[in-house]
């Protein structure tokens, strides 16, 4: 029995409510246009070039802040994670910080830093920042004890022990993290974008919504959920790539 | 690939004339729990020699371990030192390698076979080429030169363990401390392996210690056998296995001094009584 | 206190157990040290303006405040009305989430015709859904419990599943070789067995209930401690906003220690890492 796509028809079959949900009028197309409506919006927004500066807004603070966030949590992760000293300078400070939820952190920035794009980069990296730290100091404190002692009987250094050894090994959980920080991160971005300033897809959603340009609003929200799904699967290439050993 | 190995002597040097390479001196060593000091060996010295296979037996919890971490210089013993050419051991020293009883979890599993065996060999600047040919010859001797870019998943237990030892013979050591390396593989592969390892000995110039649980192994290996007693345990006896090289892995098994031995110090591990004290060298050496 | 409970690297990595903790006894007072600095910065930076006192109140500013918010009612009024809006939306999407995912990971053909499905609509930002949510259900509570519920499934549908599949067939087969019909292997084998999963993804799900209510109320700007962010922060009130902002990360810490020894209590037989979502 040929393997039907089923995950494709599922897809499929939920468009196809939708066209006959609002088609049909069962719901107001005003609020709701149907996919046939939709579709042609993307289209136009797609070859019209209108995509361009609203995702290069979007795409570049999503980058500058995650990037930062990852690249700090990791170091200090590591840190955290070898040392017990830097682990507790810094735990209590951590476990203060991590319940609070990052959006909450959005008003008082831009109250203290102003509304410009440092702000949101900053705000951008606060949320990528957490996840990333636990997950890396989780990996390493999880590094196998033989294969830390295997390194010892070879005398190699701390040095290259961390780097040899340690990073490798924590790696799958470090990913992990990253990878949970990736949502986050996006959720931050939009939501910054919608609060404060006139740029970006954020802003756009919002401002068609409020001006009722529906049509044009659900095609940037699908366009949206292309870019999420696109970065995701981008990620989980990445994350098999680099992790092919973990196969059992 | 079962084959007997060749050794110069039939029958080695009583380790006071051989050069000794380590001594253990008075070695003490325990751990707290909930507070209370366990004591694990109190007054551990041994004398090994240059050159010779030592077994370690002793009952399960007797510190077997620990001893031959301590050795290595992956633990600091509480009292007492392990010399090592005339150094005290402070941390692991160079030509002396461990092998661990977890050797699956020893090897790194994002490296290839091949690369794992360079692991022993980074750090010591060679170039690239040479580590190269380095560690296919090691990969060769233990016979897994086919599989140098597979991955230590994709291999069997046995075949891990060869990489392992591969990794470590690559390290050039003069001493190899084995902890209860065979104790994880199937009985057909032990007898394989055991045989790889008498080969490599036979044909270096290496000092094994090699810890095990298993008394017909320690006998069909060793030069001679410490044998540590109970909690807080001490060396309770030294025995010279005095038994012929080339080994083979059925006959000698066969052999009435292998049998007498292997009889006597399983009823010191069973605590049963013993006939003849086996600090006596037995008469008849049969079919030597 | 946290999530590791392995010996960090530097003790040795073989090492006995020390009889005394002293070396890190001074570490840890440093941490707590470390925090009491920052504030007590903080407060001189703020009284000495040296930085700007529109936006940096000085920290006892913010404790004063506090006490006043939760005393006349202001702020414990929003926490409180935030606080219900989040569990309801906890419990129906932590409910649909669960009894889906037990479906789909028990009915493989489900899961084969509904997981792509998930995977493509789980990565879009929740605040992208506020808004097309507003145009049907207006910006009270309904719309902010709806997407709490929709953000909650997510998350708790992935782990259950995931809980399900990875159970050990060993398992199923032993429910089988004794007979048990399919209801009881579901409800005595399945469910237990995926139930550290399940906890797992709730206790996920728990913090991004809050996170998502808080950006439902600073989008739809209705009510919540997320628009009392929004209009403090326009009013120029820091103190009042620091206020909220300290009795939220109080909010999400307590949050997750209760759930955290609900879990333990329910699980104590198993420990296992969580699928992440």
């Amino acid at each position: 029995m040929r393997k039907f796509p089923l995950g494709l028809a599922s897809c499929v079959a939920v468009l196809a409510i939708w066209q006959i949900v609002s088609g049909m009028k069962w719901v107001n197309p005003a609020l709701l246009p149907p996919p046939s409506r939709v579709g042609p919006a993307v289209w136009d927004i797609l070859t019209t070039g209108s995509i361009i500066d609203p995702l290069k807004q979007t795409l570049s603070l999503l980058a500058a802040g995650y990037c930062i966030g990852c690249v700090l949590a990791i170091g200090l992760g590591l840190a955290m994670g070898i040392n017990r000293h830097v682990y507790n300078m810094f735990e209590p400070i951590v476990e203060l910080l991590r319940p609070l939820p990052k959006p909450a952190l959005v008003p008082p920035l831009f109250l203290f830093l102003g509304i410009g794009i440092a702000t949101k980069i900053t705000i951008v990296a606060l949320a990528a920042f957490f996840p990333v730290l636990i997950n890396t100091v989780q990996g390493v404190r999880s590094v196998d004890p033989v294969l830390l002692n295997t390194a010892r009987t070879f005398r190699r250094s701390m040095p290259a022990t961390m780097i040899y050894v340690i990073l490798p090994a924590a790696l799958p959980m470090i990913v992990t993290g990253m990878r949970v920080s990736l949502g986050l991160s996006l959720t931050l971005v939009i939501l910054a974008e919608m609060l404060v300033g006139s740029t970006g897809i954020g802003f756009l959603i919002l401002d068609m919504q409020r001006s009722f340009a529906v049509t044009d609003m659900l095609a940037w929200v699908f366009i949206l959920g292309v870019i999420g799904v696109v970065l995701n699967g981008a990620f989980e290439t990445l994350e098999r790539m680099s992790l092919h050993w973990r196969s059992k | 690939m079962l084959r007997p190995v060749h050794r110069d002597a039939s029958v080695p040097e009583p380790a006071s004339e051989a050069q000794t390479i380590l001594s253990v001196q008075d070695l003490c060593h325990g751990f707290t729990v909930n507070g209370k000091a366990v004591p694990v060996f109190q007054g551990v010295s041994l004398d090994i020699a240059q050159g010779e296979f030592l077994g370690v037996l002793g009952p399960s919890g007797c510190g077997k371990s620990t001893l031959l971490q301590i050795i290595a210089g992956l633990l600091p013993s509480v009292s007492g030192r392990v010399m090592f050419e005339g150094h005290p051991i402070v941390a692991p020293p160079e030509d002396m390698v461990y092998l661990f009883q977890q050797y699956n979890k020893s090897l790194l599993p994002w490296r290839s076979t091949k690369a794992n065996v360079g692991f022993a060999l980074e750090g010591r600047g060679l170039s690239r080429q040479e580590k190269n040919e380095r560690c296919l010859e090691y990969l060769r001797i233990v016979g897994l030169a086919d599989f140098a870019d597979h991955f230590p998943w994709q291999l069997s237990g046995g075949m891990q363990q060869r990489v392992a030892i591969a990794r470590a013979l690559a390290a050039n050591p003069k001493v190899l401390l084995m902890d209860e390396p065979f104790s994880a593989v199937d009985a057909l592969t032990r007898l394989e392996l055991q045989t790889l390892v008498l080969d490599v000995w036979a044909k270096s110039k290496l000092t094994i210690v090699m810890v095990t649980h298993d008394v017909d192994e320690a006998v069909f290996m060793a030069d001679r056998i410490a044998m540590l007693g109970e909690r807080p345990s001490s060396v309770a006896t030294v025995v010279e296995t005095g038994l012929p090289r080339p080994r083979d892995p059925i006959s000698t098994r066969e052999l009435p001094r292998f049998l007498k031995l292997r009889h006597s110090l399983l009823n010191m591990l069973l605590k049963r009584p013993n006939e003849d004290s086996p600090q006596r060298p037995p008469q008849d050496f049969g079919h030597a | 206190m946290t999530v590791l409970n392995q010996a960090p690297l530097g003790d040795g990595f073989l090492a006995p157990p020390r009889a005394t903790l002293n070396p890190y006894a001074i570490s840890r007072a440093g941490g707590w040290i470390l925090v009491v600095v920052a504030l007590m910065v903080w407060e001189l930076s703020a009284r000495s303006g040296l930085v700007s006192s529109q936006s940096w109140p000085p920290f006892t500013d913010v404790l004063k405040a506090t006490a006043e918010g939760l005393y006349s009612g202001e702020l414990s009024g929003v926490l409180l009305s935030t606080l219900m809006r989040m569990l309801t939306g906890f419990v129906i999407g932590g409910a649909i989430g669960v009894i889906l995912g037990l479906l789909i990971g028990t009915i493989p053909v489900l899961h084969r015709l509904l997981s792509p499905l998930v995977e493509a609509l789980r990565p879009l930002p929740i605040p992208a859904i506020v808004p097309p949510l507003i145009l049907f259900l207006g910006i009270d509570d309904t719309l902010k419990v709806f997407v709490v519920s929709l953000a909650v499934v997510f998350p708790v549908l992935i782990n259950t599943t995931g809980g399900i599949r990875n159970i050990d067939s060993v398992l199923m087969q032993t429910a089988r070789t004794f007979r048990k019909g399919p209801l009881y292997r579901l409800f005595f084998v399945t469910l237990p067995a995926a139930m550290p999963a399940i906890l797992a993804g709730l206790r996920i799900s728990l913090s991004l209930a809050l996170v998502t209510t808080i950006v439902a109320e600073m989008i739809a700007g209705s009510g919540g401690v997320g628009y009392f962010l929004i209009v403090t922060q326009y009013g120029m009130q820091p103190a009042k906003m620091y206020a909220a902002i300290l009795c939220l990360a109080a909010l999400g810490y307590l949050l997750n220690r209760g759930f955290v020894l609900v879990e333990d209590r329910l699980v104590a037989w198993d420990r296992r890492s969580e699928v992440s979502a």
